[in-house]
């Protein structure tokens, strides 16, 4: 199973135009930074996760979560015991909840620890569903439609595809030499680290196979050979303004709370 | 011994069953052929056997060992699993320094490797080969040198994921020169090919994976000679048991020059019987 691809589905989300997806995202991942709390991080989970269901793609997308659940726990516990070390730290008072040499717990921690962890699955969230109901090319087309240069926007759009495959590949190549009887979870830091060599070096090989593969598929079929005419055209239907309706609606309630006038 | 011996193996990659129920048992020191078309399951099997997947359900037994309680790199002294692409696994600056990769991970004494290094460049014809380097080898000469690499850990049990795909004819019959001399050595080969006639012509028994279940296992001539079977896993009928079968022959030949003979007697008969009635 790849962690990041397009589901092809027949959903209103699917039919959304991709830039009226990319704004969606942004202001996702845009509200998510502005508003650090967990209640709102909750806020925002649970509408990835409702456009999810709406999209039909959530029996593929939950289970994504699960591949994060290592780095949500890391996150929460990170913040919520070091956070007064982070630069951005306030380094205000709180109930002292647990106190062990440099480790601290404290309630501001635990709200901290908490938020961070939901926002892990915002951050990475957003995108992802993104990804799984906007074809790669769509997501290109967008991006010139926003003015991004075609050959930006098109190698954009390549290394997201790339991504994956390497992912895989790196699966494979993990598995041929741990049947080589390589152990990485052996020995020391040093030896650990030297234990990757067998694995980085084919990947960097097969990285520059397969982008030198693609560089030449993509010559042959004129790739930068001039001005291109595209047969796709990106109109705004009734449902891209309400998408970009509620979306605006979200943004101005945020801003205005945020500003402290509601 | 059984060098496998898997007890009602099912395995799930998360969504439905890629192994439903799969129980085997693959004798010692035989060329042993696994065959089915894509998806059947083939490589899940497989992964089973070093412990690179393990049981969703049931067990899978390794010359004796269970593989749920062993690490890969324990099974690894057991099995050799030559994954298909050379390319995931080359890494080392010479040809020498690849293949003594596994054994000193095993951690063997370095003139031990030494001679485990030597033996299996000779057994795959690489021999005088290790000062090179790796990546300026030819397709055909990778191929040959990951099973080398694989071949030095020692392995009783040699696991050859689709080693025929994309080579020529001169590479394959050197493959299959090496996969028959270590038979010669007493060890088990497991080969996992598409290429039915390879199978029929080089191998002894063989097992017909189809949607994750085994359909039929035995002798190669007697499962892959049967057209039923051979349509209901969608594969093709070998070209010799489809000549046997066009010739009404009823000992099924093993290889060309078994048909040729058969032909040549019959003639031979023939001409008898008209010399002796003109
Ligand atoms: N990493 C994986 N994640 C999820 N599903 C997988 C994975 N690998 C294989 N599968 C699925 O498991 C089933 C069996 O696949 P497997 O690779 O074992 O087949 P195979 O017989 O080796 O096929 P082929 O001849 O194409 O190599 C297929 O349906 C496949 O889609
Ligand atoms: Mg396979």
């Amino acid at each position: 199973m790849k962690f990041v691809g397009y589901v092809r589905r027949n959903s209103p989300i699917h039919r959304l135009d991709p830039r009226t997806k990319l704004l969606m995202m942004a202001s996702i991942v845009g509200l998510s930074f502005l508003f650090p709390s967990p209640i709102p991080q909750l806020a925002l989970l649970s509408s990835i996760i409702l456009l999810s269901y709406l999209a039909r793609v959530h029996k593929e997308f939950l289970p994504r979560f699960r591949a994060l659940s290592g780095m949500v726990v890391a996150a929460f516990f990170l913040w919520s015991l070091f956070y007064r070390y982070s630069l951005f730290s306030g380094g205000g008072s709180s109930e002292v909840l647990f106190s062990y040499g440099p480790i601290t717990l404290d309630t501001f921690g635990l709200f901290y620890g908490l938020s961070m962890a939901l926002r892990v699955l915002v951050m990475i969230g957003a995108p992802l569903l993104l990804l799984m109901t906007t074809t790669v090319s769509e997501l290109a087309g967008a991006l010139t439609k926003f003015g991004v240069p075609y050959k930006a926007a098109f190698t954009f759009g390549l290394s997201m595809r790339l991504v994956p495959s390497l992912a895989d590949e790196m699966v494979t190549i993990k598995e041929a030499q741990s049947a080589r009887g390589l152990e990485l979870d052996k020995g020391g830091l040093i030896s650990r680290i030297k234990g990757y060599i067998p694995i980085l070096i084919p990947l960097m090989l097969r990285a520059f196979e397969l982008s030198d593969r693609m560089s030449v598929a993509m010559g042959l079929k004129g790739f930068g050979s001039g001005r291109r005419t595209s047969y796709r055209r990106f109109e705004l239907e009734r449902r891209d303004v309400i998408a970009l309706a509620l979306a605006a609606l979200a943004l101005t309630l945020a801003a205005l709370l945020k500003l402290g006038v509601l | 011994m059984l060098a496998v011996k898997a007890e009602d193996l099912w395995f799930s990659y998360g969504e439905g069953w890629a192994l439903k129920g799969v129980s085997l048992e693959i004798p010692e020191g035989e060329i042993v052929a696994v065959v089915g078309p894509n998806g059947s399951g083939k490589t899940t099997f497989a992964k089973h056997l070093i412990g690179l997947l393990k049981p969703t359900r049931g067990r899978v037994l390794v010359y004796g060992e269970d593989t749920r309680e062993k690490s890969v790199a324990e099974l690894s002294r057991l099995v050799g699993y030559v994954f298909q692409n050379p390319n995931h696994q080359i890494f080392s600056e010479t040809v020498y320094d690849e293949v003594a990769f596994g054994p000193r991970n095993l951690g063997f004494e370095e003139a031990r490797v030494k001679e485990l290094v030597e033996s299996s460049l000779k057994l795959v014809g690489l021999e005088g080969k290790g000062e090179e380097r790796p990546y300026m080898l030819s397709m055909g000469e990778k191929e040959r040198l990951a099973i080398a690499s694989v071949l030095a850990m020692d392995p009783r049990l040699l696991i050859l994921d689709e080693p025929t795909i994309g080579q020529d004819r001169s590479t394959m019959s050197k493959l299959i020169e090496v996969v028959k001399r270590l038979k010669g050595e007493g060890r088990t080969v497991l080969l996992i090919s598409h290429d039915i006639d390879l199978v029929y012509e080089h191998s002894d028994y063989v097992i017909v994976f189809k949607g994750g279940e085994v359909v039929s296992e035995g002798k190669v001539a007697e499962v892959l000679s049967d057209p039923e079977l051979t349509a209901k896993a969608s594969l093709s009928l070998p070209k010799l048991a489809e000549l046997a079968r066009l010739l009404g022959l009823d000992k099924l030949p093993s290889s060309v020059e078994d048909v040729v003979e058969v032909l040549l007697n019959e003639v031979r008969g023939i001409r008898k019987e008209e010399l002796a009635n003109p």
